[in-house]
């Protein structure tokens, strides 16, 4: 720990991803103020919309953030004197802060959205959270739901930036053969070759057995959901380690 | 602080590109790292920055590995020919990075040298060409002010004037506050005043290791008409011999000093270019 120098990589990972969110945050409470205006202004009589967007939005943009980010910084550190250690520990804990950061502006958002649209009865503005577990898209929730909203998000998040920077130092290390067999095949696997032989498995089939009982736990509740994308965000964690551990670091091309 | 390289060896698949390097470079002293392309000198800045591993041996600084040592890595800044900066990073930006990185880093001095050398900080660092991009990276190196600098092809791409302007910087830098500067280039006879000691490497190899006055003691050339210089050469071991023509010239190492003149042929104390010249043609002629 004494030959660790975090606090200067800490700081400029931050630094950078709350540059990021800010520009991030900014479009999406343009989206929640023009997007429903749009519809509102334009909208048949008795019509209703529940818009929800914050979430996905937030995960999409953490994935980029970690396929982006993760070389990126793994360049800089090393370049200013910063090990793989001290450089892979910054990553994480920005990852953390931001999904944290992410959660709390989305119920901020949340909260701002109700407040204006939820009173034309035209356009309700929802989470994720509320669709799935509260079944009320429609309902204003309380300090706790709001909580464990900001922790959905923050967990779905934090293992979409994790899976970003796997998908990064996977292709960082992988020769030209497998980055071009990982590049093709992976889509063509989980697009493809599973959907076909999940459609083509009997109803009775074991393996439909416990992917049907592992929906019906996600679904079950919120710490589920949490618990779930922890494990993920941990699992590819502990994978970026290993990838990046030994990685010889070199200039982007 | 004092590095050592321990039995440094590294391999790219079957291709060899250091083969057991053992040295030291002891504070406060300007290192020349020589060799032909291809000799291993940016594998070996790289490992000695930690930005790949060797195959095998180590490197330590003050007795400590500086594999993951962020402390020891804090106080080597290479300057290296890849630019490692994101690619839409200004110039200014890169200087203000630094500034969180290294506390000495020098901002003023930063800007006053980017002043000097016409470097457009507010330009993105993709945008550079390629003299600006070699002059952005020295004009980091030169206002960082770690204990140990690595310089890999500084002047890369640079005119004359500038060429001559940093050669000028890093020694006023290096009376300013003395520090170990390791400097890899091919332009050997322009930066040969400044080295004290040189290292030379071969196919991954170390074959020289010593002060430039101890590596240089009685190197000489002798040129003239070729009939007089094998004339002069025999019995003599040349470290390289070179016709064109009716003329020849050849490189000796002997005694201390020139020797006595010989009508009809010239002599010169050897330079540094000159030795390596004559070192890397016995070498591949050994092959």
């Amino acid at each position: 720990m004494l030959k660790m120098n975090l606090r200067p990589m800490l700081r400029y990972t931050l630094r950078d991803s709350l540059r990021a969110m800010s520009v991030f945050s900014l479009v999406m409470l343009l989206v929640l103020i023009f997007i429903p205006l749009m519809f509102y202004l334009t909208s048949p009589d008795g019509g209703e919309v529940h818009f929800s967007s914050f979430s996905m939005a937030a995960a999409i943009f953490s994935l980029v953030s970690g396929i982006v980010g993760s070389r990126e910084y793994l360049r800089m550190g090393i370049q200013h004197g910063i090990g793989r250690r001290s450089g892979f520990l910054a990553l994480l804990s920005t990852a953390v802060c931001s999904s944290l950061l992410l959660a709390i502006f989305g119920q901020l958002l949340l909260l701002f959205g109700q407040a204006v649209w939820n009173s034309t009865e035209i356009i309700f503005y929802t989470d994720l959270y509320q669709i799935l577990y509260l079944q009320d898209a429609e309902a204003v929730l309380s300090l706790g739901q709001h909580g464990e909203a900001a922790l959905c998000t923050a967990s779905l998040c934090l293992a979409a930036q994790a899976a970003g920077m796997f998908i990064s130092l996977l292709f960082y290390r992988l020769n030209k053969f497998w980055k071009l067999v990982a590049g093709v095949g992976a889509p063509i696997l989980f697009f493809i070759i599973l959907p076909a032989f999940l459609s083509a498995l009997p109803p009775s089939s074991p393996l439909l057995g416990a992917l049907s009982a592992l929906g019906k736990w996600f679904g079950a509740a919120v710490s589920s959901w949490i618990l779930f994308f922890l494990i993920v965000a941990l699992l590819a964690m502990a994978l970026n380690w290993l990838l990046c551990r030994k990685a010889a670091i070199t200039a982007a091309k | 602080m004092k590095i050592e390289l321990q039995n440094i060896s590294k391999h790219f698949g079957s291709t060899i590109a250091l083969d057991q390097i053992n040295l030291t470079l002891k504070e406060n002293r300007i290192y020349g790292l020589l060799g032909n392309n291809g000799a291993g000198k940016s594998t070996l800045l790289n490992i000695i920055t930690n930005r790949i591993y060797p195959t095998e041996g180590q490197v330590l600084a003050d007795g400590e590995s500086i594999f993951e040592n962020d402390r020891a890595l804090g106080n080597i800044f290479l300057m290296g020919e890849q630019n490692y900066y994101p690619e839409d990073m200004r110039v200014n930006k890169a200087f203000q990075a630094a500034e969180i990185f290294y506390p000495h880093f020098d901002m003023p001095k930063a800007l006053e040298l980017s002043r000097q050398f016409g470097l457009n900080t507010k330009k993105k660092i993709s945008n550079l060409s390629t003299g600006y991009a070699s002059i952005f990276r020295l004009v980091l190196a030169l206002s960082v002010n770690t204990p140990i600098l690595l310089l890999d092809e500084p002047v890369l791409g640079l005119d004359a004037q500038h060429r001559d302007l940093f050669y000028r910087l890093l020694l006023e830098k290096y009376a300013e506050s003395p520090c170990t500067i390791l400097l890899s280039t091919h332009i050997i006879q322009e930066a040969a005043n400044l080295l004290e000691h040189v290292l030379i490497l071969h196919n991954g190899r170390l074959l020289k290791d010593m002060p430039v006055e101890e590596l240089l003691r009685g190197a000489y050339t002798v040129s003239g008409p070729a009939v007089l210089v094998d004339q002069y050469l025999l019995g003599k071991e040349a470290l390289s011999v070179q016709s064109l023509g009716g003329l020849k010239s050849a490189t000796l190492q002997q005694g201390n000093g020139l020797p006595r003149p010989v009508e009809g042929l010239q002599f010169a104390p050897a330079t540094l270019q000159d030795y390596f010249i004559s070192l890397m043609r016995e070498e591949e002629e050994s092959c």
